[in-house]
């Protein structure tokens, strides 16, 4: 007999990158940042499949002289590839942002879903109104209740403008000043952040506006010493 | 009837169910343990009111008793809608819309602190740890925070409460849908309303409703592991259309062999919590007409028997208002196996209807 109800489904969980392409990001960083991510998947893949009840959906934002998404449509993770980034122009963080805040409308966020997680990545400081944009992200419902993580490459971040992003003093900007740092930090966001997104306990509606919505476990501390003065950001 | 399957993802990381029921038939009090299936039969009322209770207790570090929390918690509601049947009952108290509304507020806060009353004794007997006092930081009831929702049905009216997530689905003889307590659109990426939290009794939802021969005709409560278990939302609704086509075509001793497989498909296919669902209805053969000694095909309606394979023909299902006697001729509206009672409403001189459905919540911080 035929169960009541409709087809089942897994919970999906948006895992969204925002990354920094603009001039600055040139060279290694960019070469650097590509790699991370795509080195960071197969560990994704893992975290999704020891989560069996979270539907994993990868998408990317880029952000230069303007914002577009790099890769649109919420793919699982098992299909998930990544299209390398190229840099040039100025950094359009709050046009990110805003393009981010049109897609976490509740129109377009199955009420199910799992809190989104965000990672945002940059080596500079926004060349446009980020804090109008920040603000039309947090104010739509899913943008408020999104895992925001923000990661900083090299000295020369607004690290002011992460935190702002992240929105919980408790968790700061994570500081990636060479490429070992970067592919550290980026697989702790898509590892263990996305592992406890994939599970998250119910919480009430005052401690989700006092801390951030998931318990995230700390960040790894960043490698003592580079390598080679080159490799510094 | 009701059913709490633990969490697929519970079962992964050794948690307990977290979810509690609590059915009160009169007869008897049935409710879950705390880290087992619980199933109950299918269950003819001798007498109203009835009333069925489910919980779900958070889950998070901070909220480390909250198995225990829910169990208090329909404990505490069953406890509280006594009270107000009896305040209610008396004088047709329930007529009055400013004193019903009353009544229920009061009952409301009285829950509350009950419920927190049974936590104090509860950490009297089992002391927190240092680290457990520093998680809840002078506020135990943390420790054991949880959503509620019930309804309890009476004679005449329909009391449905609600805080925090889960959903309350309410039948007519039609099979027309409704939900009595709106959703907060608030309550999404796993943040709820709870006991636990200050102000809990104004978080509180409610609606008190008039009673019909058409509604309400079937209840169903469900946790929200049910729910996000689905697809589309829509489906919720569908499953209480199909669970009521069920219970006519195929009768309650199916759902009853078949809930507990659903819901434990459903939590490892779905959501992967605690799933708890429970239903309320009217006794079918009492609605048409049936003595004691009859049965539902003595009055040409077609039930498939339990367990069969095939699907039942659908020139042979049988709307309840395809079988219900003439206008005018009394029949039993009560929920299984109950008295007559009173079954026009000419008497009753006002539609008592009050509702909570904007009830006040934490503002929403940027």
């Amino acid at each position: 007999m035929v169960r009541p109800g409709g087809e089942l489904a897994k919970r999906p969980l948006h895992f969204i990158w925002l990354a920094d392409c603009s001039g600055s990001m040139a060279g290694s960083k960019i070469q650097s940042l590509n790699t991370a991510i795509r080195e960071a998947i197969p560990h994704m893949r893992d975290v999704a499949n020891n989560n069996p009840n979270a539907e994993v959906l990868c998408r990317a934002i880029s952000f230069d002289t303007q914002a577009v998404w790099h890769i649109p449509q919420p793919t699982p993770i098992d299909q998930f590839q990544w299209k390398d980034l190229k840099a040039t122009g100025v950094t359009a963080m709050g046009a990110a942002l805003k393009l981010l805040a049109n897609d976490l409308d509740v129109s377009k966020m199955p009420t199910r879903a799992l809190p989104p997680v965000l990672v945002l990545l940059s080596d500079g400081a926004p060349t446009d109104d980020f804090n109008a944009d920040l603000k039309a992200l947090i104010d739509k419902p899913w943008g408020k209740k999104a895992v925001r993580i923000a990661i900083a490459i090299g000295q020369d971040t607004d690290l002011k403008v992460l935190q702002d992003f992240i929105g919980h003093p408790e968790i700061k900007p994570l500081q990636a000043d060479n490429s070992a740092e970067l592919l550290h930090y980026i697989r702790w966001a898509s590892t263990e952040v996305l592992q406890a997104a994939s599970a998250p306990p119910s919480r009430t509606t005052q401690e989700a506006s006092n801390t951030m919505n998931v318990a995230l476990t700390s960040p790894p501390p960043p490698n003592p010493e580079p390598q080679t003065a080159m490799d510094t950001w | 009837m009701a059913c709490s399957v633990r969490g697929a993802s519970h079962e992964q990381n050794g948690q307990p169910n977290q979810d509690a029921c609590l059915l009160d038939v009169g007869k008897g009090v049935f409710s879950t343990a705390t880290d087992k299936k619980w199933y109950c039969n299918n269950i003819d009322a001798e007498s109203l009111p009835v009333s069925l209770l489910l919980a779900d207790g958070h889950g998070s570090k901070r909220h480390f008793r909250s198995e225990r929390g829910s169990r208090f918690a329909v404990e505490m509601g069953r406890e509280a809608f006594h009270k107000i049947y009896s305040k209610l009952s008396d004088n047709d108290a329930w007529r009055n819309n400013g004193l019903a509304q009353d009544r229920v507020s009061e009952m409301l806060d009285n829950l509350i602190n009950s419920w927190g009353t049974k936590i104090a004794e509860d950490v009297d007997h089992d002391p927190f740890s240092s680290e457990q006092i520093d998680l809840v930081a002078n506020r135990p009831e943390v420790a054991y925070g949880s959503t509620l929702l019930g309804v309890l049905v009476t004679q005449h009216w329909t009391l449905y409460i609600q805080l925090g997530d889960g959903d309350i689905l309410v039948l007519d003889k039609d099979g027309k849908v409704s939900q009595p307590i709106a959703k907060s659109a608030e309550l999404i990426a796993n943040e709820t309303t709870s006991l636990c939290q200050e102000n809990a009794a104004k978080k509180v939802k409610y609606a008190l409703k008039m009673n019909s021969d058409n509604s309400p005709w079937m209840l169903m409560l469900s946790t929200d592991g049910y729910l996000n278990s689905f697809r589309e939302e829509s489906s919720l609704l569908q499953a209480g259309h199909d669970f009521q086509t069920l219970l006519y075509t195929k009768g309650p001793e199916y759902i009853d062999q078949e809930l507990e497989i659903w819901l434990t498909e459903m939590t490892k296919e779905g959501s992967g919590d605690d799933i708890t669902l429970g239903l309320l209805y009217r006794n079918l053969k009492a609605s048409v007409g049936c003595t004691e000694s009859e049965t539902l095909q003595d009055h040409n309606v077609e039930v498939a028997s339990s367990g069969t394979e095939e699907p039942v023909d659908k020139e042979n299902h049988c709307r309840p208002s395809e079988l219900s006697p003439e206008n005018g001729t009394a029949q039993s509206s009560d929920l299984g196996g109950v008295p007559d009672i009173p079954t026009t409403h000419s008497e009753l001189t006002q539609n008592v209807m009050i509702t909570q459905s904007d009830s006040e919540e934490d503002p929403v911080h940027a």
